[in-house]
């Protein structure tokens, strides 16, 4: 004779375990202050956990659906318009030179400032490519691009933060 | 996409570990110092500002202190040991362990100092909504406040997913100013959150409740405020006596007969027993393993008489999170017997798939194509049945599978869907989709993430309340200073371990460094052992069975707290463990090293310890043969020491480890010699892992 088991632990729990740190880290990344970032990513499973019976594994994989919610989150929160257009896939190739110095002693204030200049999808895609991290397919199922797309502005991105990062150096020097 | 764009994308997942192979840097300088970049914003540490709010504070973030640690981080607290170690040391014996009470309705409490709680039920009425807080409980380990909030309109919630209501949590907020973090909290009709402790000098503070959870702004009344009043608890409150039962489980598989095997042992652990009143509560977890993860369907418990005891989940409230757990009436004989029944489930990495639909210009409502269309994905054979649009803007596609097959996930190539459904059984499963406006004309599915799950298989695990706790170490173990030399430097200290445990011959610390040091104020002492000169100096004084350790300061801030976390004991009466693998053709002669086989249950009935065997690998070391033994065993025995009576050797070694993959004791005996089979061996000494301290005053 069985008796049917009733797990009281919510499947969430796990999943806080695991995908907490990375939705922080998107948060942080994306230009959320830490206290912010502890506060949205708390919501994120808050609103997860009301919203569960509507998660379907077959569809989509639970890190992808609780950076969904993360984003509308952050969204929210910034009350910021975040749609995301496709780019011309044809890639030109960069045309300035790489810094040729190499950037090794960047502390983590001067990473996060110079991603607050990218623009936003640059940002985005930043945040979630090493939130997560998150796969380029993973990507483009959340921001409606391609996932070609996504390589080619997640390698332009961080050519351009490189350039930022690398001004900045030069302007501390100074 | 630019084949550079498409190497580089390769390389940035290798260096976020989504790419299995090694990370090979660039030879192109285009590609190195976007890398380069990216390893930068890689390697920002962002954990330490990591503090989870509301109900999702779990244990990640909040790791258990040990005892010492906690010691040292309160120099108060050292004083009331000392206090309490002095009075232990003058021949009066406690039991030290926490005062746990259980309150129905509110939870589990530490009784520690007087209980508080809430003078008086109190209720606002703000737009037709009413918050009332109804109980609140204070105790010296957490503040538990549970309301209630009544007539809420349902327009005050968003209706569509992509609106974000309230998410804030209720804060307290003391007369000081100071605001009480939140532990834990959530619920239905009444909502309980768990704050950290109150001051007990502190009667009053405000409950402020930012919004209610999940509404719109403006929707509802915000920034509510209540001043609540706490009182003594009243002498007739219900509390119910929580005594902390023993953990240990000797457990293994019921699989039998024994066969040769390659997986891990039983993938389920109780971490927690506690009688509550009359209950006996065990809450348990599901362990990970390397195949994938169990769902566990079926659990069941019986006593010593075969008897089912049991009610799952348990219904006392405010427990510690648990992935399963049981409670039933005190009474009946252990030991008892769990038995589990689960499958795993396993969803294969990087399987994907793409086949072509043509939905056509205007797909109907209902509209069904049978295709039976043949797709290989992850080496598998599925077939995709048809596809269904259904009334919400989706497709559902059915499939058809061998048996084990789950299921799988199914996108379309440039759509983002907002929903989707699926499931099924046996092989025959559907997965459905659904998006702001139905996807028309010719489509690329996109099939990734195959899930298989195994047959049901079935796990026991013992539990016995009979086992010694571990707050209450086994064989009366004492850790005793005999003599002090004062040195320039610091001091020589002489000392022995003793048991008053008749079952145990000698007792001696594990060396080196399992005797610590720390003053009054919590500071570590410099402990080391002698030298050997320094010992041979006081030779005549000390036996074989001393320990004598140098304390290299004389700078000691009150008293210096000695402690022990390791002992050897060796039994006086030896236990006999008869390994016999003959019926699975184990030769010594001609079975390779590595072959690993599943024994069975086999008890290694060692004093006041459970541990059983349930693993025997052939191996080999230099050379020497033998076998690694894998115990499921007392989380306290960090070793066992085995002599091989009807073995005749040359060199011979038994030494043991803790194996993280298994989460297991093992013990290798080896030896240079043919192992004879059956393989008798004697566990002679056994290595105990505890906290046992002595107290100096210079």
């Amino acid at each position: 004779m069985y008796f049917p088991f009733r797990p009281q632990k919510h499947p969430l729990e796990q999943a806080f375990e695991k995908y907490y740190p990375a939705i922080f880290r998107y948060l942080r990344l994306r230009g959320a202050d830490a206290d912010t970032a502890n506060d949205l990513a708390s919501g994120v499973f808050e609103r997860a956990l009301s919203r569960f019976e509507q998660y379907d594994p077959a569809r989509a994989q639970l890190q992808t659906w609780l950076f969904a919610i993360a984003r509308n989150l952050a969204a929210n929160h910034w009350k910021t318009e975040n749609r995301l257009e496709p780019i011309d896939d044809d890639f030109q190739d960069d045309t300035h030179e790489p810094e040729q110095e190499i950037i090794l002693s960047q502390n983590r204030e001067q990473i996060l400032a110079a991603l607050q200049h990218l623009d936003l999808r640059a940002r985005e895609l930043i945040a979630l490519k090493f939130g997560g991290p998150l796969t380029n397919r993973q990507i483009a199922e959340l921001t409606n691009l391609t996932e070609s797309n996504v390589g080619v502005i997640l390698y332009r991105s961080l050519s351009k933060l490189r350039a930022i990062l690398a001004e900045s150096q030069e302007a501390s020097r100074e | 996409m630019n084949k550079r764009i498409e190497q580089f994308n390769l390389r940035l997942d290798q260096l976020l570990g989504l790419q299995a192979r090694e990370f090979n840097p660039p030879d192109n300088s285009h590609e190195r110092t976007a890398l380069e970049t990216a390893s930068l914003i890689h390697q920002l540490d962002f954990d330490a500002e990591m503090k989870p709010k509301g109900k999702w504070t779990f244990q990640l973030f909040h790791p258990r202190r040990t005892f010492m640690q906690t010691l040292r981080a309160k120099p108060a607290l050292i004083i009331l040991f000392v206090l309490l170690a002095l009075t232990l040391l003058s021949g009066v014996v406690y039991a030290v362990s926490r005062s746990l009470g259980y309150i129905p309705g509110v939870g589990i409490v530490e009784q520690g100092g007087q209980l508080r709680a809430l003078a008086e039920p109190v209720s606002v009425t703000r737009e037709g909504i009413t918050l009332t807080v109804q109980q609140a409980v204070l105790s010296p380990d957490k503040t538990v406040i549970q309301y209630t909030l009544e007539n809420i309109p349902p327009e005050a919630y968003p209706n569509t997913e992509d609106v974000i209501g309230c998410i804030r949590t209720p804060e307290l907020h003391l007369p000081d100013g100071q605001i009480l973090s939140i532990i834990q909290g959530g619920g239905g009709y009444t909502l309980s959150f768990t704050f950290l402790p109150i001051p007990a000098n502190v009667h009053e503070v405000v409950f402020i409740l930012p919004c209610i959870s999940n509404t719109l702004p403006g929707r509802a009344p915000e920034n509510w405020e209540i001043p609540l009043r706490f009182v003594p608890a009243p002498p007739d409150l219900t509390i119910l006596p929580v005594i902390e039962l023993p953990t240990p489980t000797p457990q293994a598989s019921a699989e039998t007969p024994p066969t040769r095997i390659d997986s891990a042992p039983v993938p389920f652990q109780i971490v927690q027993a506690l009688q509550v009143g009359e209950d006996v509560v065990l809450l348990g977890q599901t362990l990970q393993t390397a195949q994938g993860w169990i769902q566990l369907h079926t659990i069941r418990l019986t006593d010593a008489a075969g008897q089912l005891v049991f009610t799952t989940p348990p219904t006392v409230e405010g427990l510690p999170a648990f992935d399963w757990g049981v409670q039933f009436k005190a009474g009946p004989p252990g030991p008892f017997t769990f038995t589990l029944e689960g499958s795993l489930t396993q969803t294969l990495p990087n399987t994907r798939a793409e086949v072509m639909f043509d939905a056509g210009p205007n797909p109907q409502p209902g509209q069904t194509w049978t295709l039976n269309q043949p797709i290989e994905i992850g080496g598998r054979a599925v077939t995709l049945v048809s596809v269904q649009t259904d009334s919400a803007n989706g497709y559902s596609f059915q499939f058809h599978a061998q048996p084990d097959v789950a299921g799988l996930s199914i996108s379309i190539d440039g759509h983002t869907a907002v929903g989707g459904g699926g499931g099924g059984a046996q092989g025959n499963f559907s997965a459905s989709v659904m998006y702001e406006t139905l996807p028309k004309g010719q489509l690329r599915l996109l099939l990734s993430d195959l899930t298989f799950t195994s047959p049901i298989q079935t796990w026991t695990l013992i539990w016995d309340s009979n086992l010694p706790t571990a707050s209450n170490p086994p064989f009366d173990v004492r850790l005793v200073l005999d003599r002090v030399i004062p040195l320039e430097d610091g001091y020589t200290l002489v000392g022995h371990v003793e048991s008053g445990d008749v079952r145990i011959l000698k007792a001696s610390p594990v060396e080196p460094g399992s005797l610590s040091a720390i003053d009054s104020s919590g500071r570590i002492l410099p402990l080391s052992q002698a030298a050997f000169g320094e010992v041979i100096q006081i030779l005549p004084a000390v036996d074989e069975s001393a320990w004598v350790y140098h304390l290299k300061t004389r700078e000691i801030n009150g008293d210096v707290i000695l402690t022990l976390n390791e002992v050897n004991l060796r039994l006086a009466q030896p236990v006999a463990l008869t390994l016999d693998l003959r019926p699975y053709q184990f030769d010594p002669r001609l079975t390779p090293v590595g072959v690993s086989y599943k024994t069975g249950l086999i008890p290694l009935n060692l004093p006041g310890l459970g541990a059983t065997l349930y693993r025997a690998a052939y191996i080999s070391q230099g050379n020497l043969t033998g076998f690694d033994l894998f115990f499921q065993s007392d989380p306290r025995l960090t070793g066992i020491v085995f002599e091989m009576p009807g073995v005749q050797f040359g060199q011979a070694m038994s030494d043991s480890r803790y194996d993280t993959n298994s989460q297991s004791l093992v013990t290798r005996v080896a030896a240079d010699t043919i192992m004879p089979q059956p393989l008798e061996l004697l566990a002679t000494e056994i290595r105990l892992q505890g906290e046992w301290i002595f107290i100096w005053t210079p």
